[in-house]
């Protein structure tokens, strides 16, 4: 399932996923596959993408 | 001396190991040997080495399985190193198309020109044993074969990296 409220805190913060994915330590395909939905984060990474975007993980990451 | 082709081939191989561990040293972004990949490339990376792994059990069979047969004594000591290179191109295929085979201290451009080199030198050794008439003797397949499997490695990457390159942008 795609994860629009990443990608939407990731445009809010003004970030492109290259600059994310380098602020997290991971690489731009990764982060897009986050928010594809093709691969899931451990939490050690939703962390670091929730400190990054200044965002809690039930924002992110939990399903309404 | 019996024993100088045994330390030829142990000299050639710790000496390529040494330009291959200077050549990541100074390509890397952070200038370290040790290329860095993050989490899903490291599963994806297993998940390569684990397919390159049965692809050279599969080969190794089946050239084990022609050993009777004239083409296991055509292909000579390559026999060895064959399943090898099947094993290696099935792990770097699935590592490029799921975007693994870079890590994330690469510098890719670099790595590639590198490897355009590599894979030149090796072609041009192979053709001139071609041409020299030193690719087959008394009908076997000679050592010199193994460039024609090194340039062909490096040439199947680039290619693989080419058609992942115009798949990324027409996504």
């Amino acid at each position: 399932m795609k994860n629009l409220k990443l990608k939407a805190a990731r445009a809010a913060s003004d970030m492109s996923q290259d600059e994310l994915a380098k602020a997290v330590g991971v690489s731009r395909q990764t982060i897009n596959a986050v928010e594809k939905g093709d691969y899931n984060p451990s939490v050690n990474l939703c962390i670091s993408i929730c400190k990054t975007l200044n965002k809690t993980l039930d924002e992110l990451f939990w399903e309404n | 001396m019996e024993y100088t082709m045994t330390i030829v081939w142990l000299l050639a191989i710790i000496f390529g190991i040494a330009i291959a561990l200077l050549a990541i040293k100074s390509l890397n972004k952070d200038k370290k040997v040790r290329t860095k990949y993050d989490e899903r490339q490291l599963k994806i990376r297993g998940d390569a080495f684990k397919y390159g792994f049965f692809a050279t059990l599969i080969t190794n069979g089946i050239i084990m399985a022609l050993a009777a047969s004239n083409l296991d004594a055509f292909l000579g000591m390559n026999a060895y190193f064959i399943p090898i290179f099947i094993g290696v191109v099935t792990q770097m295929t699935y590592s490029v198309f799921k975007d693994s085979y870079f890590g994330i201290n690469n510098n890719s451009k670099g790595y590639l020109a590198f490897m355009a080199f590599i894979g030149l030198l090796n072609f041009a050794i192979a053709i001139f044993s071609t041409i020299e008439g030193e690719l087959i003797t008394d009908g076997v397949l000679q050592s010199s074969f193994l460039n024609y499997l090194c340039g062909g490695l490096f040439l199947i990457l680039a290619i693989e990296l080419r058609i992942k390159n115009i798949i990324d942008k027409k996504a």
